[in-house]
């Protein structure tokens, strides 16, 4: 290739990356500078219905003269006046929202801690352990983890029920520990870790403890922090599962709160999105690189 | 650049842990501090008592009579004395003012010739009216007559007429000569065509013959045109006399039907000599005795006189009013005022330190302007009696004895009598509640509402027509309470309480008092007592 006609495809190359990058950073950046608009703005820019249209063609002259309130109903980055008073709502004014952001706590770290954990001991079994009808028992995992998550709702909830488990933590906890994508995505980790590391630990310790915390979580390790931030991230952001298990408002997560605030207090739609997206992106910040190592190792 | 991004998602994690968990252990406490604090209380039941007050007030009496010549004088009057003073009690014929016996000679002298001279236009205005009617009556008859004979001149082509008949004898004459020639010229012809004459005297007899056809001719001429004219002028003046004769019988017409002659009637030279006859009659009785005099028993209420004041009619002199008369208060309204009072409406007169009870009895116009009129409501037991021999009835307001000594004072130079009936006068005028309120003061109204369910006070009100209502509601701390701004419709009030008409309900609680602004809405506590 001749030396010109790279610098061009570099050239397109770039440009259609910032493209893209401006494309999908700019609902974030519109959420997080939204978040400091006056509730009045917010009210003016991002009603509902075609009202302020109607109101403009009522005292207009002519058909095309769309100009005044028309503009003002577009997304905007930069507010007409700063002001704190959505994040004075969210954090002081309403504490259920701060309620809600630790019940999303509370289930996604409980989830994911246990799931991690259960993800772990279960992948190696499936990965490293011969037992009779293993591949059945897996490939009905697979088949499971394959499913749409609705068709599992009713059997789950049913079960639910039948434990006395509805509106408890409990209803969504234990679907969510017992996931099959955890156990799935961790055995393809531990499939390729050497059998001879693993014979050798044996030797050294009978332990299975000292096996997992020398050989197979050391090995697994960008694996299972991938694990930890998707799940954590999927379950951060559930709203069907507390929709249904969960009738006591005060136990709603964020997720099921941000989806109501949308449709009736958009004023502050925007502050309680920006804390809610904050704990997913700092995750994702710290542990990027094991997220893409972790999926590049499992081979998915 | 993985370390600076690791570290950044690490600070910025703590940086928000931190914040979450600052706002989860501090929230309840700032928002403590946060929220506007209010005082609110239950709209109440009651009467709202509003004052008004009032200006330029003044009493009157429906009975008052007022002593005056209801007519304007070329010449005043002099006044030589004034007998009595505001509040002086008078008897049926008591001197009240005596006026100058010369001015009042001169002014009845004046009167009498002014009578004498409309008696006299009178007379003139019946002689020059009938003359004219007769001079109009001739006329038409004159024209019609005028017209008869024109017409018949007209109808005979004015054949008589002395021009015509000159010319028609004229002709005959000529007719005459033609007759006579032609007759000679035939016989010429038959002696020259004997041979018996020459052709020169038969041409010369054809042209004389010729030339008195002529003459006929012309004279035909004259005479039609001389008829023409004569016709012409005839229809001419025939028209002049009709119109003529139209015209006076209009004239005659129109002064027989309205009596109008000269712009005058009959009817209005009678009606001036009635009216300077009673003037004249008015005069005689009051400036003819040289004293004005008391009709009836009762209290001078007003005085507009004094010594030495020339009085030129029309304004009134004394004003007395009897002494059973009931004496109202007359109050100034501004415009559309009257809306806000109802009749016979209870109310509490504040004059100075005093408070009459009253009511309502009505408006009516004095003098141009709406006034409210309010009337005394006498305790049962106070009931006001009619004056007795002795005149003297005691009252409880004692600051009658005020204004009547004003009154007395006025009376300058009067005598002993007159000031001890100024002194009665002030006994009895003290029995009206109203008597001691001095004309153009000031008083203050206070008027008790009826029965009103809802009542809220006037720091509840946002602006005019707002209210804040306070709500509760379930919120994550328990009960919480919250403000909704609410329009309503105001009926009366005073300066603490208002009252709610429409838009809130007696079991609804108002905002009546906040520490910082508050929007519909808003979160409020309760701690401001």
């Amino acid at each position: 290739m001749a030396p010109g006609a790279a610098v061009v495809t570099r050239v397109i190359r770039y440009a259609l990356i910032v493209i893209l990058a401006a494309v999908f950073f700019f609902p974030v950046a519109a959420t997080i500078t939204n978040s400091f608009m006056t509730v009045t703005e917010i009210g003016e820019r991002y009603a509902s219905g075609n009202q302020d249209i109607q109101a403009f063609v009522q005292t207009g002259e002519g058909e095309n003269t769309q100009v005044g309130k028309i503009v003002k109903k577009s997304v905007s980055l930069i507010p007409l006046r700063i002001t704190l008073s959505q994040y004075y709502t969210v954090l002081i004014e309403e504490y259920k929202y701060l309620n809600m952001f630790w019940n999303s706590v509370k289930l996604s770290a409980g989830i994911t801690v246990l799931h991690v954990f259960i993800a772990i001991i279960t992948a190696y079994v499936f990965a490293k352990v011969e037992f009779r009808g293993r591949d059945i028992i897996f490939f009905i995992y697979i088949v499971v983890m394959m499913m749409p998550f609705q068709v599992t709702l009713l059997p789950n909830y049913i079960l639910v029920r039948s434990l006395n488990l509805l509106d408890t933590y409990y209803s969504i906890l234990l679907p969510g520990i017992f996931a099959p994508f955890g156990v799935f995505l961790m055995r393809q980790f531990m499939k390729y870790i050497p059998d001879e590391m693993i014979e050798a630990a044996v030797l050294e310790s009978d332990s299975v403890k000292d096996l997992f915390i020398t050989v197979i979580i050391p090995m697994a390790k960008p694996g299972i922090i991938a694990l930890t931030v998707l799940t954590f991230a999927e379950n951060w952001n559930m709203v069907e599962q507390p929709l249904i298990y969960l009738s006591d408002a005060l136990k709603h997560p964020l997720s099921l709160a941000l989806n109501s605030i949308i449709k009736s207090n958009n004023a502050i739609a925007f502050a309680g999105s920006v804390i809610y997206m904050m704990p997913i992106i700092i995750l994702f910040l710290y542990f990027e690189e094991y997220i893409i190592q972790g999926l590049e190792n499992s081979k998915l | 650049m993985q370390v600076n991004k690791k570290l950044i998602a690490q600070r910025s994690a703590v940086i928000f842990l931190g914040v979450m968990l600052f706002f989860t252990f501090s929230s309840r406490t700032i928002l403590y501090y946060m929220t506007p604090k209010v005082t609110a209380a239950r709209p109440e039941s009651g009467y709202i008592t509003t004052t008004y007050s009032f200006g330029n007030v003044r009493t009157y009496s429906e009975d008052s009579f007022e002593l005056k010549l209801h007519f304007r004088l070329n010449q005043g009057i002099y006044i030589s004395e004034v007998l009595v003073g505001k509040g002086s009690t008078v008897r049926e014929g008591d001197p009240l003012i005596i006026f100058d016996k010369r001015s009042c000679d001169d002014l009845l002298d004046a009167k009498r010739r002014e009578l004498d001279a409309v008696l006299i236009e009178l007379s003139e205005f019946e002689k020059g009216f009938a003359d004219r009617i007769a001079q109009l009556e001739n006329e038409i008859e004159s024209c019609s007559k005028e017209i008869a004979k024109l017409d018949a001149s007209i109808e005979e082509n004015y054949v008589n007429d002395a021009q015509l008949v000159e010319i028609q004898h004229e002709i005959n004459a000529a007719q005459a000569d033609y007759e006579t020639a032609e007759k000679k010229h035939g016989e010429l012809l038959e002696l020259y065509e004997s041979g018996a004459v020459p052709k020169s005297e038969v041409d010369e007899s054809g042209t004389n013959l010729a030339r008195l056809k002529d003459r006929i001719q012309l004279a035909q001429e004259r005479y039609n045109r001389v008829q023409k004219q004569l016709l012409e002028q005839g229809l001419k003046q025939r028209d002049e006399l009709a119109k003529r004769k139209e015209a006076a019988r209009s004239d005659l017409k129109y002064m027989q039907d309205t009596g109008i002659y000269n712009g005058k009637t009959w009817v209005s030279i009678m009606k001036r000599v009635d009216e300077i006859k009673g003037q004249e009659l008015e005069l005689e009785s009051t400036v003819g005795t040289y004293t004005l005099t008391a009709p009836f028993d009762g209290v001078v209420t007003e005085i507009n006189a004094e010594k030495g004041m020339m009085y030129y009619g029309m304004d009134t002199l004394v004003t007395i009013r009897p002494y059973d008369a009931k004496t109202v208060l007359l109050v100034p309204l501004a415009d559309g005022q009257e809306e806000i009072f109802k009749e016979n409406t209870d109310c509490e007169i504040e004059y100075e330190e005093e408070k009459i009870r009253g009511k309502i009895a009505g408006f009516r116009k004095h003098e141009g302007r709406m006034h409210m009129v309010l009337e005394p409501v006498v305790e049962a037991g106070a009931e006001l009696g009619r004056g007795s021999e002795s005149g003297l009835e005691t009252g409880s307001n004692t600051r009658s004895g005020s204004v009547s000594d004003s009154g007395a004072g006025a009376g300058n130079g009067a005598g002993s009598g007159t000031e001890d009936e100024a002194g009665e006068g002030r006994s009895r005028h003290e029995s009206s509640p109203f008597a001691g309120i001095r004309d153009g003061s000031y008083i203050r109204i206070n008027i008790k509402s009826e029965f009103i369910r809802t009542i809220v006070p006037n720091s509840a009100f946002v602006s005019q027509d707002k209210v804040y209502v306070l709500k509760q509601r379930m919120g994550f701390w328990g009960e919480e309470y919250y403000v909704v701004e609410r329009q309503v419709m105001t009926g009366t009030g005073n300066e603490y309480v208002t009252q709610i008409t429409e838009g809130l309900s007696p079991d609804e609680t108002v905002v009546t008092g906040w520490d910082r602004k508050i929007s519909s809405g808003m979160r409020v506590m309760l701690p401001l007592k």
